[in-house]
């Protein structure tokens, strides 16, 4: 790094950039952990930002793990955030390889057509149409397949694939590799980065998706995680989701805490291993020069 | 010969040569069918659906065979008593988002880059980039968390000052700031990674140039990273404006109510409610339609605005 | 125990009656069914539920039943369902403006033809010319208009032994109840000496189950403007037909409850809490005086004795207004509404859909559909059907979620549904709460309400005014003559007087003014 001999302005320059980074960490976790701290309020205690440990209750946790509805819907999240993530990433991938070869005729055009559906959108109410028309409403196709492939993740990925080395392709190619094999073998093994991160995209997504499930599936046996939260968070069927009759040993504020910091886990636990590729796979097919 | 045969042999040959081009690519467009059947169905369909904007849709008659109504939906809407605030509110919320959006993630990019504490560095940008994958639903629920009048932590510190808790999330006043910096704590982060690159890309020599010439930190930053970020920035402002009516709908979806209506009601939640929750389909389809036509030609003039002044665009 | 030994022969008999109906599979009638959930905390029937069996053997229906989720997102559900032409056969509608959009647009089938296809069904529950009348739309009956089982169960319940501890009398006028929502928040009623009580406690809630809701702030606080005499959205005044909303005696009551909110005797999160929120806080012990159905009451009776112990709860009578009125609201002699798609009309489904909802009617279907399982989820005992609370509501939930169908309000049926209860030594009678509910709360029948069909800017309306009482109640704005004078001259811009026409026309059409 840029070190040398330090004047004290520029050492108080150092110290403000450091106090501003330390700030921007509180900011961001002190909600976090807040949320973390009512989820474990017990029954009279006023939630405060430092929960003593012996105060720690895990009753709004046991309420929510043994309702079933939440299992199901746990289920329900994991099919549509892998089944998702599968489907969008081949989509993605098998569209931005062939655009992302400068000789493919046609593709100015191509690549229009699909900008042109980014610009604009036809709505909610066209599209629903369309779902019904498929025969897909009510089942997993309709949230899977309507979201499958984002505009501007085609793009990155595409962009990516461009900045690769043609040389190594060339190779391949002489050696009488096909393209798929080409894909396959050589373009998609450099490709690490920019497949986790945008896989990690479209998991999140899928993930975090309530709107849809609630516009295409009308089973209640069917909705995600998502949409059980917004309906704990707004109070809407909270009695689906904690037993009514039995006594409730949690006070509201800490079940749907809890239930976000559940809902949050999965995202959590996976999060941190992405995260070092974001800034390789993101950056190089961000902007165009 | 005569020109015109001429002219047709040379169509027939370029013809060939186009299909035999073709016929050489083929397991490249092989591979590109499945996505382009993709946009045909779920992105082209839709947009021949949203005729009905033009029509009185009947669901018995489907979108065909519905009666034209020409631009009534459009009129409608605009003498409707909440078009003045619709609009009013999506551009103050989308505005104050971009105004009070980039400058901390700037000086988020700044700091990053010029610390030389790299584990803080590290934990801050893995820190910071969480919130951006936080759905909304989620961050309601942090919000409930620290802004309820009863319960928040907000609000129980105000108590402990003496002072009458605010109801954050119900009031005229506090709504749309609400709106604006929950926004600006979920993306500040994520929205620095691009400040970031094109620091990164600035070349090391000059800093050292600078330093040698005894520029003192903060000029550093004034006179080589403030410049080196212009282009980013100017890109990045013209594109929001490009989207500025799209002022979050899935967020302003989970976090109004009706005592915020009045400042917190935008085009895309008003569209939702009428168009699902009231079941007026072809009004819905033409409001979002208008949308969309500003939201194209914005962006399409902003883009233009992004090339001439950057050299770089979105496409 | 008659009718528990033929539902009880019914279950031991089918079993031998299945192998003749197995062999008649291919003309089963395909029947699509959509009904809100009736325990929104339990799944869908299961796949195997012996009611699926039966319908196949005994009456040729293979029944596919979707669970709609209660709430807007069930009317949403099924307005989305109806964009795309794909109405379920047989289906609930909720939403009034739905169901007149639905008819406009012919989606419906008029229901005559069925009525007397169900003779038993239709002398108890459809006969009623007048009720019919409110789903009636040029002669032609579009819906199946049940009557209301349970309307009027709201009261506002106080807590009796805070009253005891601070020497305080249960209040039955407007100022009475001031004070004492006051002394509850104020003098620590819980002694835990921690300042987090309220007085009162209700929510904005448009809830249509047997009640009307009004325009304004919804069911929770129509009592104080009952108080003063403007319940409800219209005056039926045969002589000066208008909105009560433009009643000065409208804006003392939302001034009064002004008055509540700047005391901070009401929870300050009133304003974006739901039913559940109210629900789970009372239980806690929070409130001295909160609204709340008998039904819901009774919900949350063990919760709140376990949190509260000694607690006792006591219906209030609704307060007096100035004038001495008093009411807890209006309401509609209207029950749940179905409604036949005029797709399966037109495949000939008629003739099935009567055949199911004559079963259901009574006897076996009845028992099955509103009770469950016997011996596993409901007993019989001196013919009162008997809810097995061993079970929890999310399993034996399951299979009643068709029960809406079946029930019809009879007397044993109340009494099975709203049993007595004792928890906290305390001892409630549930079907007598009922009763007392509906006596005590002088309730207004509206049931007129109903034929005014809703304006094409319906949203906008109602938007406008509860937006504009929400922000006077909650103090973000003035109550003054400028101010309120700008809420009245602002219904111009939502075309409220077209709306006011044509209601007193509708009114006067169909009798309901005269």
């Amino acid at each position: 790094m840029r070190k040398r001999s330090l004047s004290p302005s520029d050492r108080l320059f150092e110290w403000s950039i450091d106090l501003f980074l330390v700030g921007v960490l509180v900011v961001t976790l002190v909600p976090m952990w807040y949320v973390l701290m009512v989820s474990f309020l017990p029954f009279g205690k006023s939630p405060s930002l430092f929960l003593a440990p012996w105060d720690w209750s895990f009753e709004a946790y046991a309420q929510l793990i043994f309702q079933p509805t939440i299992w199901r819907a746990a289920l329900n999240s994991l099919v549509l955030t892998l089944g998702g993530v599968a489907i969008s990433l081949t989509l993605t991938v098998m569209a931005a390889y062939p655009l992302s070869r400068r000789e493919l005729p046609g593709r100015g055009l191509i690549v229009g057509l699909i900008l042109f559906t980014f610009l604009f959108n036809a709505g909610l109410i066209p599209t629903f149409l369309v779902v019904k028309d498929l025969g897909l409403l009510n089942t997993y196709w309709s949230v899977l397949l309507n979201g499958a492939v984002s505009v501007y993740n085609l793009l990155v990925m595409k962009t990516f694939f461009q900045s690769l080395p043609e040389s190594l392709e060339e190779a391949a190619r002489i050696d009488g590799a096909n393209d798929w094999q080409v894909l396959w073998h050589v373009v998609l093994p450099l490709s690490r980065p920019i497949l986790l991160t945008i896989g990690l995209f479209y998991g999140v997504a899928n993930w975090n998706n309530f709107f849809e499930p609630i516009l295409f599936l009308s089973d209640r046996s069917l909705m995600p995680l998502p949409v059980v939260l917004r309906d704990i968070l707004t109070g809407l069927n909270v009695a689906e989701y904690v037993e009514g009759t039995a006594a409730q040993a949690a006070p509201a504020e800490a079940l749907k805490m809890a239930a976000v910091v559940l809902i949050t886990l999965p995202m959590l636990l996976v999060y941190p291993w992405i995260q070092r590729y974001f800034t390789k796979g993101v950056l190089i097919g961000s902007v165009k020069e | 010969m005569n020109p015109a045969i001429a002219k047709s042999l040379a169509g027939r040959d370029g013809l060939a040569t186009l299909l035999r081009r073709i016929w050489r690519y083929r397991l490249l467009y092989l591979m590109l069918l499945p996505g382009l059947l993709y946009f045909l169905i779920f992105r082209y369909w839709p947009l021949w659906n949203a005729q009905i904007a033009f029509k009185d849709f009947q669901p018995m008659l489907g979108v065909w065979g519905s009666p034209w109504v020409g631009l009534q939906h459009f009129q409608d809407f605009f003498s409707s008593y909440y078009f003045g605030q619709l609009l009013a509110n999506t551009l103050i919320i989308s505005v104050a988002k971009i105004a009070l959006g980039i400058p901390p993630a700037i000086l988020l990019a700044i700091a990053l880059h010029e610390t030389s504490r790299r584990f803080l560095s590290r934990i801050v940008q893995t820190m910071s980039y969480l919130p951006h994958f936080l759905s909304w639903v989620i961050v309601y629920g942090i919000l409930l968390a620290m802004l309820s009048p009863s319960e928040g932590l907000i609000n129980h510190g105000l108590r402990a000052l003496g002072l009458e808790p605010i109801p954050f999330l119900t009031s005229t006043a506090t709504f749309q700031p609400v709106v604006v910096l929950s926004e600006v704590w979920k993306e500040t982060g994520w929205s620095a990674i691009l400040f970031l690159a094109a620091l990164l890309s600035i070349n090391p020599a000059l800093y050292e140039a600078a330093a040698i010439d005894g520029a003192s930190r903060w000029q550093q930053v004034r006179h080589i990273s403030l410049p080196g970020l212009m282009d980013v920035l100017v890109l990045v402002v013209l594109l929001k404006i490009g989207s500025i009516l799209d002022a979050g709908f899935h967020q302003i979806f989970v976090l109004y109510s009706l005592p915020v209506y009045s400042v917190g009601d935008i085009i895309d939640t008003w569209v939702y409610r009428q168009g699902i929750q009231n079941f007026q389909f072809s009004l819905a389809t033409a409001v979002g339609l208008f949308k969309g036509l500003i939201g194209l030609v914005l962006i399409v003039v902003a883009n233009r605005l992004a090339r001439r002044f950057t050299g770089s665009s979105l496409y | 125990m008659k009718i528990g030994s033929r539902v009880l022969c019914s279950l031991l008999l089918c079993g031998s009656l299945a192998a003749p109906g197995a062999l008649a599979q291919a003309n089963l009638t395909e029947l699509s069914v959509a009904l809100y959930a009736a325990n929104p905390e339990a799944p869908a029937p299961p796949a195997n539920w012996e009611v699926y069996r039966l319908l196949r053997e005994k009456l040729g229906i293979n029944l596919r039943f979707t669970m709609l989720p209660t709430g807007a997102d069930g009317d949403n559900r099924l307005g989305a369902l109806a964009a795309a032409n794909d109405l379920p056969d047989l289906f609930e509608v909720r939403s009034l403006a739905l169901f007149d959009r639905l008819v406009q647009q012919g989606q419906l089938a008029p229901v005559n033809s069925l009525l007397p296809q169900m003779p038993k069904r239709t002398a108890e529950r459809y006969s009623d010319a007048r009720r019919n009348l409110l789903v009636t739309t040029n002669g032609q009956i579009y819906g199946l208009q049940e009557p209301v089982t349970l309307s009027r169960q709201y009261a506002i319940w106080v807590r009796k032994d805070w009253l005891d501890k601070l020497g305080l009398k249960a209040p039955t006028t407007l100022e009475e109840f001031f004070e004492v929502a006051k002394a509850f928040t104020e003098r620590d009623p819980d002694g835990n000496g921690r300042n987090d009580t309220y007085g009162f406690a209700g929510v904005i809630d448009f809830d249509t189950a047997g009640i009307l809701p009004g325009l304004g702030l919804g069911n929770h606080f129509q009592w104080v403007y009952g108080a003063y005499g403007v319940a409800g959205t219209w005056n039926y005044n045969p002589r000066a037909f208008a909105a009560n909303l433009r009643d000065p005696n409208f804006r003392r009551a939302t001034e009064y409850i002004r008055r509540l909110v700047e005391a901070r005797v009401i929870d300050p999160d009133w304003a974006t809490m739901r039913r559940a929120d109210l629900r789970t806080r009372w239980q806690q012990g929070r409130y001295g005086m909160f609204f709340e159905s008998v039904g819901g009451l009774q919900a949350g009776l063990q919760n709140f004795h376990a949190n509260n112990p000694g607690a006792e709860l006591l219906m209030l009578p609704p307060p007096r207004g100035p004038e001495g009125k008093s009411t807890m609201g209006t309401y509609s002699s209207a029950g749940w509404l179905f409604a036949v798609s005029k797709r399966a009309m037109d495949a000939g489904k008629g003739p099935a859909i009567a055949r199911f909802l004559e079963w259901a009617h009574s006897g076996e279907g009845y028992f099955l559909l509103g009770w469950g399982r016997y011996n596993v989820d409901y007993t019989l005992p001196n013919n009162v059907p008997t809810i097995n609370t061993q079970i929890p509501i999310s399993v034996r939930g399951s299979y009643t979620q068709m029960r809406w169908l079946a029930f019809n309000g009879n007397p044993l049926e109340m009494r099975g549904r709203y049993p007595e209860i004792n928890v906290g030594g305390r001892r409630y009678v549930m079907h007598q709460l009922m009763a007392q509910a509906q006596r005590q709360g002088n309730w207004i029948d509206r049931t007129g309400d109903l034929v005014v069909k809703a304006a094409s800017n319906q949203a906008d309306i109602e938007r406008y005014v509860s937006e504009n009482l929400v922000q006077f109640a909650l103090g973000q704005r003035p109550i003054n003559d400028t101010t309120w004078g700008q809420f009245l001259s602002g219904l111009r811009n939502v075309r409220f007087e077209q709306y006011e026409e044509a209601a007193a026309k509708a009114l006067r059409e169909s009798g309901y003014l005269k």
